[in-house]
């Protein structure tokens, strides 16, 4: 103790290194973990956002444009006496809007990106356009501000930014200008207008192009036409953007049929700066909607919360945005509609789910890390209680030990902390989550505080403490209602956890998050009521036999008060937590493979058709060349089309070879096996016997016949038998399978049965030569690869990154496990060190005194383990309807989480072989020089 | 007339009582008042004390003895203020340790009193020198650098340990580190030194260094000195030595006249203590040796107080060594019959 450290922390080198280690350790774990769990939620929120519609990352802010035009106290009047907005306005309302919304947890994309429009009702084109059939065209006439940075030009002129002079066409097209007065107003608008070049190419219109449409009626006069010049062709810059996904009917015409004699052409164009009053002035008696569009930026803002974004959402519909000045009376008119909403909800369902997971193995590792501690508090004060009494006895008052124990700790752990803390912060970057640094404050503090906790309360004087009160409590009646309260208290939060755990929308409780730690209760109070009774019995065996070592070291264990419970505990909680997080990666991968065969059907699934062109399938050279590529040991080519029964109900039909297919499903997995002999066709005429799926067999009532639009007969079947899944298609639904030799094609000359999709199975298939297959021999064709969507499965960051905690919490379990097995040898080891010194002096053999430690020691372990062994094997039933781990596989079937033995297994492996490495140590050869020194010391 | 007698004879008992009272250790140091300790080790109950009685006055350098278990210890960790007793009543330098606060307590063991253990290790931080090891009293009671330096160097330098004062205990003998002991406990100018065996663990040439910086704590340092002690060299030594016997004082060993050359003082007088219940403990020795046991006779003499054996038990015990010793002398006669 003369080091430099030594004297500067008041502890042994190895006490040191051991607190600053454990320190080191637990302010790393408390540190990354958080910032770990919001880089994993936080990437997949992103992935979730990306994934889902462009119009779906933004915020509309809509409102009709008579609101407006009557909350704006000034304006440039139009025609008819209303107030028509400019762009100026619509620049500010714009600006306000974007920096009303911006802020807290919502992130929008630079203000460049937004984008207002202001559309038109449907005005139907008064002239009939060649290439709409005899379908009506409807169009929208679309201003849009900015109008040209989500489009470029591809034939003709942009309109400018300066309105032309007012303009009127005449009934036989001749346009002239307006010069205010006269019958020349009664003469119908022109407005310039540019469309899409798939607008452009389904009505053959190029520039110079004119569209008559009827305009709005109005109070003040009847529906009069509009004529719709169309100055320039147009082109999307990004066809995915909200400019063009916002209205898809202004990129491309879509032919909307309401009934089988109701359709028209739906399409749009596009108007510029130069119109925006004479939109306003032609359109706003039908009712012109404005609609401001701000896109999102998730990507930006790296440590995204999916709650805290949720509900600035929330609040952002329901609250009215707060705009000033001049637009001020504009804000009472919108309408906020967070269109992100939707996406998160699924989201948030799935975060909570995680984080009841995680936050399992957090109140745990915490709880074992806190006993850790207090063990490791415990031992410095008595390491320290030699030179704590005698500055105690040199008039130290308590908070002066209390400090000079503190200075020692902090010595040790402050510098453990901040590395601890800044190797978290390097292994995981990204910001922090909130209140995250208070996990790795509380180590700190409960590190360099426990110990003079300890020593204070050791030292404290005079020691005139009634031992008979605590005798009685621990012995009597006392310490069996302190038990039953804490098992009644532990069930009771097992209950509460159970309950809550199932109902939607409660949130992580930190009470009920106990789990582990409340089955551990019961567990070890168990083994302590059981211990000293076998360890009694086990005594009085060994003192009949011969021999010393085994009675020695059994009396020393029956001795030994198990330090009342908390190395049990400890050890109870780190086996129970490694074993939990076993099962949980167990059942996830098995639940990934399962999803990924019903994703996929198959390990290879060739398509006909990317597409699903109706009559689209396969050569048989694809066929037979797909079925000879190595690795594939079953396959069976199916055709699936949509066939219906005589009362107009649809079904899914898989015609198959009943024998092939039977033998591929064989070699899938989570599928129902088919038996192919059902599937035996009687005589012609007879009804053909199919398997069926639950919904399509409640439909196919005795006698049905089905019928499908490709060219083959009618088939009458009847169910021979109910399959809840099968591999052709995966996704379910109301499917029969009819065997191929009951399908006859009614075409001339009769041709033989397509075959639209090939399933493959095999463990090691040539992905290359299989898709090389399909891209030269199936145009139009494409495959899916199971093992694809494993990795997919596998590699999401979700479970990438839970895994990775997992791992986190494994290493931690593993790290207080040995701790605590260390100081318990520690905190035995100079009493046990004098004993066997004793027994060294009467004749005590170094193998004796091998089994005298191991016999002393082990029986706690034992007694540890199998209390471990218990919790490991309860934790699934009792937290499984709580948890949803199907959130990691993407699918609806339920994962399943039960003990298997390779996840009970190690962890009780690896103690055994933490505890074989200690004692070892602790029983290590060359001890015999010690008696002396340890005698000398004496008591 | 009778009356009155009967109420002049309880006011004087009154007055007797209350004066007594009053008067038992006025002006000692140390008074112990029929002090009783109490332990509960493992369900079962130990007196440690019972009832003892002690009465040391200022300058004394007294010394007490005792068989293992006798109560010298836990005598010692009360007057340290390092136990409480469970009953009587114990003054030092006029605290009264039985009700004291922890803060009194506190200062007590600051200021009042110096303790000195038999084991080296107990008495002196291993990582600390000599100096530095007393200092940390001096500034553990708060006192400033120039005080401490000047306060360590004289005790370092009274007890003949100056040239120790920059090692460390592992660079010191077991005297050397005794004494160092020594000038640790009386940092604080304490009023009272305890020592428990201080040279329980050193030879005798050191042992009798470390009690010459006792007498030189006592002689000039005016520090009353109690020394809990199984060395009869020591006790050889101290004017005043104290026997304690099964939780009370039962002998008290007085010396007179000068020391000779080796320190020993001559002249030893032991007397039995006379507890304030007239309660005294005579030796075993004498008890064993009289057949005293159970009651003893009482006789006032005008000058002392015979104590005789129990007549009646004498006699009985006399008739059955009689009978034995006829037994015996029969068993002798037909043994020798037999063999005629």
């Amino acid at each position: 103790m003369t080091s430099l450290l030594g004297r500067l922390t008041g502890m042994r080198l190895v006490a040191a290194a051991a607190l600053a280690l454990l320190t080191l350790g637990a302010v790393f774990a408390a540190t990354a973990a958080p910032r770990k769990a919001l880089a994993t939620t936080a990437q997949t929120l992103r992935q979730t956002v990306a994934a889902a519609p462009s119009l779906s990352q933004s915020i509309t802010v809509s409102a009709p444009w008579s609101s407006i035009e009557s909350s704006l106290n000034f304006g440039v009047s139009g025609s008819q006496g209303n107030k028509l907005l400019t762009g100026n306005q619509i620049s500010e309302i714009t600006t306000q809007l974007h920096g009303d919304l911006n802020h807290g947890p919502v992130h929008l994309a630079p203000a460049a990106a937004d984008w207002m429009s202001m559309t038109s009702p449907d005005a139907t084109a008064l002239s009939k356009l060649p290439g709409s059939g005899v379908a009506p065209v409807k169009f929208e006439v679309s201003y849009r501000q900015p109008f040209s940075q989500d489009l470029r030009l591809v034939a003709g002129r942009l309109p400018g930014p300066v309105p032309p002079a007012p303009r009127r066409v005449t009934p036989n097209g001749n346009v002239f200008p307006v010069n205010g007065a006269g019958p020349q107003l009664y003469f119908y608008p022109l407005i310039d207008v540019v469309v899409t070049s798939q607008t452009a190419a389904r009505f053959s219109l190029h520039p110079g192009s004119r569209i008559v449409v009827s305009g709005p009626e109005s109070a003040f006069s009847a529906s009069r036409p509009i004529t719709l010049e169309v100055t320039g062709i147009v082109a999307p810059r990004d066809p995915s953007a909200t400019f063009w996904t916002a209205d898809g009917t202004v990129l491309t015409p879509q032919l909307e049929v309401l009934s089988p004699t109701v359709y028209y052409w739906a399409a749009g164009v596009l108007v510029g700066a130069s119109e925006l009053a004479a939109v306003q002035q032609d359109f706003a008696s039908g009712g012109l909607a404005a609609q401001w569009l701000f896109p999102l930026s998730i990507g930006s803002s790296g440590g995204v919360q999916a709650q805290p974004l949720d509900d600035a959402l929330t609040r952002l519909s329901t609250q009215t945005p707060a705009l000033t000045g001049d637009v001020a009376p504009v804000a009472a008119d919108v309408t906020v509609t967070p269109n992100l909403l939707p996406a998160l909800g699924p989201f948030l369902a799935t975060e909570q789910a995680v984080d009841t997971l995680l936050w399992l193995l957090y109140v745990s590792l915490a709880a074992a890390c806190l006993v850790v501690f207090l063990l490791t508090a415990r031992m410095i004060a008595l390491r320290r209680s030699a030179e704590l009494a005698i500055r105690r006895a040199r008039g130290a008052s308590l908070r002066q030990i209390a400090a000079a124990t503190a200075l020692g700790t902090a010595l040790a752990c402050g510098p453990a902390a901040v590395i601890g803390a800044v190797l978290a912060v390097l292994v995981v970057p990204g910001p922090a989550p909130g209140g995250g640094w208070w996990g790795p404050a509380g180590v700190l503090v409960i590190a360099i505080c426990a110990p003079p906790a300890f020593a204070g309360w050791q030292q404290r004087l005079p020691r005139h403490r009634p031992r008979r009160r605590s005798a009685r409590l621990v012995t009597g009646w006392g310490r069996l209602v302190a038990e039953a309260t804490a098992i009644a208290a532990a069930v009771a939060g097992l209950v509460v956890f159970r309950q809550q755990g199932t109902q939607p929308g409660t949130g992580v409780n930190l009470y009920t998050s106990a789990a582990p730690v409340l089955i551990a209760i019961p567990a070890v109070i168990v083994v302590l009521r059981v211990y000293p009774l076998l360890l009694r019995a086990a005594l009085l065996g060994a003192a009949r036999r011969a021999g010393a070592p085994a009675f020695v070291g059994l009396a020393r264990a029956a001795r030994t008060r198990l330090t009342p419970a908390l190395p049990a505990f400890a050890l109870v909680l780190a086996l129970s937590v490694a074993a939990f997080a076993g099962m949980v990666r167990t059942a996830v991968s098995s639940g990934d493979v399962r999803a990924s065969w019903q994703a996929s059907g198959a390990d290879a699934t060739i398509s006909a058709s990317v597409v699903q062109t109706p009559g689209a399938v396969m050569d048989p050279a694809a066929l037979r060349a797909a079925e000879a590529v190595p690795g594939v040991t079953h396959a069976a080519a199916v055709w699936v089309d949509t066939w219906t029964t005589g009362f107009g109900q649809q079904v899914t039909g898989i015609v198959v070879d009943p024998a092939t297919y039977a033998a591929l499903v064989a070699a899938t997995q989570t599928y129902p096996h088919v038996p192919a002999g059902l599937l035996k066709t009687g005589p012609a005429g007879s009804a053909v016997p199919v398997l069926a799926s639950p919904l399509a067999a409640a439909e196919l009532i005795s006698g049905a016949t089905l019928t499908t639009q490709s060219a083959v007969d009618p088939v009458p079947v009847r169910v021979a038998g109910v399959l809840s899944g099968t591999p052709a298609l995966p996704a379910g639904g109301a499917f029969v399978i009819i065997p191929l030799s009951a399908v006859h094609s009614n075409a001339t000359p009769p041709v033989p049965v397509g075959f639209n999709k090939l399933l493959l199975a095999g463990a090691g298939i040539d992905t290359a030569r299989v898709t090389a297959i399909v891209r030269d021999m199936i145009p139009g064709g494409g495959v899916t690869f199971r093992s694809d969507i494993l990795n997919s499965l596998t590699t999401a960051p979700l479970q990438h990154g839970t895994f990775d905690l997992f791992a986190l919490a494994l290493a931690v379990a593993a790290g207080l496990g040995i701790a605590v097995m260390l100081l318990e040898l520690a905190l035995g080891a100079a009493e046990r060190e004098a004993t066997l010194a004793r027994l060294a002096v009467m004749g005590l053999g170094e193998g004796q005194r091998a089994r005298v430690v191991v016999l002393e020691v082990l029986p706690a372990v034992v007694a540890a383990a199998v209390a471990g062994w218990a919790c490991a094997l309860a934790l699934p039933s009792i937290v499984a309807p709580a948890i949803d781990l199907s959130v990691f596989t993407g699918s609806s079937a339920a994962v399943v989480l039960s003990p298997g033995a390779a996840s009970v297994g190690w962890p009780l492996a690896a103690l055994a072989v933490v505890a074989v490495a200690a004692l070892a140590i602790e029983i290590r050869p060359g001890q015999r020089g010690r008696v002396a020194a340890s005698l000398r010391v004496g008591e | 007339m009778g009356d009155a007698m009967a109420v002049s004879e309880l006011d004087a008992l009154s007055s007797a009582a209350s004066a007594g009272h009053a008067d038992y250790g006025e002006g000692a140091l140390i008074v112990c008042d029929r002090l009783v300790r109490i332990y509960l080790a493992e369900g079962i109950e130990v007196q440690a004390l019972q009832g003892l009685d002690l009465v040391v006055s200022s300058g004394e350098l007294t010394a007490l003895v005792g068989a293992s278990g006798s109560g010298k210890s836990t005598l010692i960790n009360i007057l340290a203020g390092l136990d409480t007793p469970t009953a009587g009543s114990v003054r030092v330098a006029g605290h009264d340790l039985a009700a004291m606060s922890a803060r009194q307590r506190l200062g007590y063991r600051r200021s009042v009193v110096g303790f000195i253990w038999q084991q080296t290790a107990r008495n002196l931080l291993p990582y600390l020198t000599a100096a530095q090891n007393v200092d940390l009293p001096l500034r553990l009671a708060g006192a400033g650098r120039r005080a401490r330096r000047q306060r360590t160097g004289e005790l370092l330098d009274v007890l003949g340990v100056a040239y120790c004062a920059g090692r460390r205990p592992d660079q010191m003998s077991g005297g050397e580190q005794q004494r160092v002991a020594i000038a640790v406990a009386l940092a604080n100018s304490p009023r009272v030194l305890l020592a428990d065996e201080p040279t329980g663990e050193l030879d005798s040439v050191t042992a009798g260094a470390v009690f010459g910086a006792l007498q030189t704590a006592n002689a000039e340092l005016g520090v009353t000195v109690l020394v809990v002690t199984h060395d009869p060299a020591v006790s050889s030594m101290v004017r005043r030595v104290i026997a304690i016997r099964d939780g009370r004082t039962s002998t008290e060993t007085l010396r007179h006249g000068a020391a000779d050359g080796s320190g020993e003082l001559g002249h030893a007088v032991e007397y039995a203590v006379l507890d304030r219940a007239g309660r005294l403990q005579l030796p075993r020795e004498m008890t064993e040796s009289l057949g005293m046991r159970d009651r003893v006779r009482l006789e006032a003499e005008p000058d002392h107080i015979g104590v005789w054996p129990d007549q009646a038990r004498r006699a009985g015990v006399a008739a059955d060594a009689t009978a034995a010793d006829s037994g015996t002398a029969a068993d002798r006669e037909s043994s020798a019959d037999g063999d005629a």
